[in-house]
This record gives structure tokens, sequence and C-alpha cells, in this order.
């Protein structure tokens, strides 16, 4: 799968120590980026998952206390630094951290921006992650025999749910690589050469 | 030598080889059936239950034979095995030549010359497939040389769908497997119910008997192969069939999803065999014969299509209801599906007679999408009509599984959203 663009995301933005995003539910280090004078911060995944495990747990008390939309932003004002997580799509969480003299107004605005790049960049690596489902199935009902069956043989094979193989563009990276394997067991090949 | 060892349960149309109840299929229902089931489980554990089905009933068969006909010498039990092979339409095979030299081989087997046929243009295959074969040769072996039933292990060394010049098995002796159930005629006749009459049973009746005696007299060519209508036809033992498939559906219990998506790859595997199977035998010269005027209106091949279900071993199938263009309704006291499920199953919440739900719908697909006045490849048929934009839905309403009186199947024609 492409990697994001962390530098192009905070572009323009000042004080900033770091930028991580997790991916959920399990909360692991997807893509980070930290300032000059922060690379020696240490365990980036563990705060990658804190950060991660931050928003969920936070979702979770919005849910219990009733609320009927559960994401928001969570910001924590320390006297040494700031930071704010809130949720990206794809099941993402965005941590950010800046310097301690940010005003809180200038950090909403900050992580609202840079929120909307990343976004922007996880559709375009969902849409070539979608882009090979589709190019696979494709593939698929055009050289396997009973092309009427192929479908249910491949949700058969792989787990993946009927409605899922039907909106490839839903698959995630890992449903892609079992669909893969199971097109070229079923073909007897080792790899398939797709067009795209 | 077929002719002395079959029996029949009347008025049912079931038929038993020696004991075992036997049915005619071609190639392109048991290799897609098979190849269905290796998706649902891989091909290592697909492939040790088939090759189990097909010891087991193998052997009820032979050790039957051999004892009837009081065979005690090494020599006519394996020249009874292999002549068997090929009049079932299995194959030639030569058994291990001795107690000590438990090697046996297949140059031409109705799995492997048929997957060739069926497959081997799109597929290429990296795990031999032949379980169906080895499970026999394993239980011949057995009968041969005295080993306890069911005691026999065996692989598949070389495989002509993988590119072998033919088929290798290797043997040897293991622990006896704990037997089922026998399902022999006998028992059959316990579960079956009252038989009742189709929509111009005379006719179906009559067709019916026809086409059974002239399949009856098919015989072997040189490959032991039955190659007839542009087909690879087989006697099969219908308790491998059936235990096969329920066995399959049985290690899937733990993903329902799964389940369901097998279930109904099992009734397309009836789509595709009868589709095949019934569409060659009903374009061929012979049919022309055998059906005087045959023109291909939408009731004549629902008339041909019930008459060869009886005629090839599936059971008494009967026209319930048919509105052409609307629904086709068959019934059945019986089938060789429903017996194998009552006799070892418990009873079911849903039908279970997925080859007849998928035979039911490719007849009524045969009657209102095939244009019979032009030649046919039959597999272009398949893809053909199911890509068109209405669809024809089985559904089994009632099942002897389940408890009811007869089997039925709601074949509906579903209209393009």
């Amino acid at each position: 799968m492409s990697s994001l663009d962390l530098a192009l995301a905070i572009q323009g933005i000042p004080s900033l120590r770091g930028v991580f995003v997790t991916a959920l539910p399990e909360c692991l280090l997807f893509d980070a980026l930290l300032s000059e004078e922060h690379q020696d911060t240490k365990s980036v995944e563990e705060v990658a998952m804190l950060f991660g495990e931050l928003l969920q747990t936070n979702q979770r008390t919005l849910q219990l206390l009733g609320a009927q939309q559960p994401h928001a932003q969570l910001l924590v004002e320390h006297q040494e630094m700031l930071f704010c997580i809130r949720p990206l799509p794809f099941q993402f969480a965005l941590g950010i951290i800046y310097e301690p003299d940010v005003p809180l107004g200038l950090v909403r605005v900050f992580a609202s921006q840079i929120a909307g790049h990343i976004t922007s960049q996880l559709e375009d690596i969902a849409r070539q992650a979608g882009s090979r489902g589709g190019v696979l199935l494709d593939y698929a009902l055009g050289h396997l025999p009973e092309p009427s069956t192929v479908v249910r043989r491949l949700s058969l094979r792989t787990g993946i749910p009927m409605d899922t193989l039907h909106q490839p563009a839903l698959l995630s990276e890992k449903e892609t690589e079992l669909l893969e394997g199971a097109v070229c067991d079923i073909l007897g090949v080792e790899h398939i050469e797709l067009a795209s | 030598m077929m002719k002395y060892e079959l029996h029949y349960i009347p008025q049912h149309e079931l038929t038993f080889l020696s004991d075992v109840p036997i049915v005619y299929h071609s190639h392109h229902y048991t290799l897609f059936l098979e190849h269905v089931l290796e998706d649902a489980l891989g091909w290592e554990v697909s492939f040790q239950e088939r090759f189990l089905a097909a010891r087991e009933v193998a052997s009820v068969l032979l050790s039957g034979m051999a004892e009837k006909r009081g065979l005690t010498s090494v020599e006519s039990r394996q020249l009874l095995s292999e002549q068997l092979f090929a009049v079932m339409g299995l194959g030639l095979l030569k058994l291990p030549s001795g107690r000590h030299d438990m090697a046996s081989s297949s140059p031409s087997s109705f799995q492997g010359v048929g997957w060739l046929d069926k497959y081997s243009a799109a597929l290429k295959r990296h795990h031999p497939m032949d379980a169906l074969s080895l499970g026999y040769a394993a239980a011949a072996t057995e009968v041969m040389f005295d080993f306890p039933r069911e005691s026999v292990l065996g692989q598949e060394s070389a495989c002509v769908a993988m590119g072998a010049r033919e088929c290798a098995f290797t043997f040897h002796p293991g622990t006896p497997a704990v037997r089922m159930r026998h399902i022999g005629k006998r028992e059959c006749e316990r579960v079956v119910k009252p038989s009742f009459s189709s929509i111009r049973e005379r006719d179906v009746a009559r067709f019916a008997e026809r086409i059974n005696r002239r399949f009856e007299k098919i015989m072997p060519d040189g490959r032991g192969l039955l190659s007839r209508f542009d087909l690879l036809l087989s006697r099969q033992m219908a308790t491998y069939l059936s235990r096969i498939t329920y066995r399959t559906l049985d290690l899937l219990s733990d993903r329902p999803e799964a389940q369901k998506t097998l279930r109904s790859l099992l009734r397309e595997a009836g789509v595709i065999g009868a589709m095949h199977l019934f569409g060659h035998l009903m374009e061929s010269k012979a049919w022309q014969e055998w059906f005087e005027g045959f023109g291909g209106a939408p009731e004549e091949v629902i008339l041909s299509g019930c008459s060869i279900g009886r005629a090839l071993g599936y059971g008494h199938w009967c026209i319930h209801d048919f509105e052409p263009y609307s629904h086709l309704i068959l019934r059945t006291p019986s089938s060789y599906e429903s017996n194998y499920h009552v006799l070892r199953r418990e009873v079911a919440r849903e039908g279970q007679c997925f080859f007849f739900q998928g035979a039911a719908q490719a007849i009524a697909q045969l009657a209102h999408e095939v244009h019979w006045q032009s030649a046919h490849d039959f597999s272009m048929e398949y893809d053909r009509i199911s890509a068109l934009p209405h669809r024809w839905s089985a559904e089994e309403t009632k099942c002897i599984s389940c408890g009811d009186d007869f089997c039925e199947v709601v074949v509906q024609r579903v209209p393009h959203p």
C-alpha cells in the first residue's frame, strides 16, 4: 500500500513537534513525522498506540453519556506541550503534538487543515487499493471458468463476505492479498500480471 | 456384467450395483462439485475426505461382489475390481501385483481425463486431484489381500491433471476406520415415501424406461471411459457424492456464512451438471429416435428432463405443476440425496437435495433459454444463460430430510429488477 506524505500535509504549519497516524481499532502505527528537534522521541509506536486508545476511550465515554455523534476531537493542554487527537476516515486516528505556546484557536485550525490533507491522501490510497481489488476481480471473472460462480467461490476460499466482494473498493489490504492468493490458487499460477 | 448386479426399488427409480446406490453423472458435475469442496476446505482436507468416502463405498461394493461371486484368489478379485472400475466409467486401473508392492496406477481415469477436457485450457493444477480413484484402488487392495475393510491408506504421487502420463498411487496398511451406517437397497426401502404420479405420467415413465435401457447398454471404450453425447459419463457411487457433500457442510459448521455460500454452489453444481448432461442428451441424434418429433418446445423439454432424471437414477421425479415462462414444480418421493441424509444425519431444517434443486432449475432454463434449432456448446450455453438479465431461482420447499412426505423444488422466473 502507498504511504502518506505527511511532510506535504503539514507544509506551512508552524510550531509542530510531531504528527502520528494510527490504524484503528488495533491502534497500530500507520505513519509518523517528527520535527528535527524531536527526532529522538522514543517509542513512536507506543505513542501512536496510546493516541489511538485515547480516541477510542473518548468515543466510548461519549457513547455511554448518550452522545448521538461520538466522533470528537480530544485536546490535551500541558505546560510542556499541547496535543490533539481526532478521528480520520477509513478507521484511522490523527494525533498532533504542538509547542505549548500555540494559541488554542490555531491548534484547532491547524488540526483541521492537517486532517483535511491526510484525509485526501487516505482517499487516494483507498481508491488505489480498491481499484486493485476491482482489477483482480475483473481478472478473475475474465479468466476463471464458470464466471457466474466466481464471486461465490472466491468468497468461500477467502472467507471474505460476498457483499464485500461485490464492492471491491472496500477491500482492505489484507483482503486484497487474500483475494489475489485465491485467484492464483484456482488458476494454478504463482502471480498475476495485472494491467494496472 | 452390469445386468447381473443391478437391483432396483420399483416406483422410485433408484438403482443399486450389488448393494451400492449408483447414479449417472458427467464429468461436468463431479469436477465442479469437487472444485467447490476444495474451495471450502482447502486441497489437503478435501482430498482426504474424498479419499475416505471413495474407499468406504468401494469397499462395500467390491467386498460384497467378491463374496457373492465366491472369488477367493487375489487374481480373481483383482480382475473384478479392474473390470468394475471400467464398467462404471471410472477408467483403467492397474492394481498392485503383490502384498509387498502396493503401488497402483491409472493411465486414464474419469477424473483425470475429465479435468483435462474441462479445465486444462484455463487452469493448471499443482495438487493431485483423483481421490476417487485412489479411494477405490485402496478398497480394491484391501479386498485383494484381505486387509481389514477401510484400513488401507494411500497417496496419489502423480496425477494426469498435473501433467503426468498416468495417475500413480501408493498404499500402506493403516488402522481400520469406524464404519458408518450402511446404505443399501433394504435400508433405502425403509426411508422412501409412498410414490405418486407425474403430470403426463405415462409419457414420463415410457421415456424414462427407454433412456435407462439405452444407458445400461453403454459400455466403456478402450480407456475405460463411457464417452457418449460429447460427454464423459460415469456410474457414480451415490453414497460417495453424498458423503463428501454433507461432510463438507459439517466441517463449515462454525462458518454459517460460508455454509450458506457452499449450499448455493452445491445447487449450482446441479445446474451445471444437468445443463450439460440433459442438454447434450436432448441435442443428440439418439434423442430424436427416443423422443419422436422433439422440437424443443418448453413442455417437451420439461417432460424430457423429468424422464432423464428418473432414467439416470436420481429418483421418481414428477412434474407437479408447470406454467411456461413462469414456474416449474418438481416433486419426488425419494432421491439418492434424501436417502443418504435420512439414514445418516439428523432431521434437517432446510432442503438438502442440492442436485435436485440445481437440476430442476437447469431443466427450466433449458426449456426457455435454449434455441434448440441450432447446435450448442453447453459450456458456452451455461455461461450465456447465467449472464442473462433475468434469472431462474430454485427453492426446495419440501424435503424428506426435513420430515416431509416428498421433496419439492419450485423453480421460478425472476424478472430483471
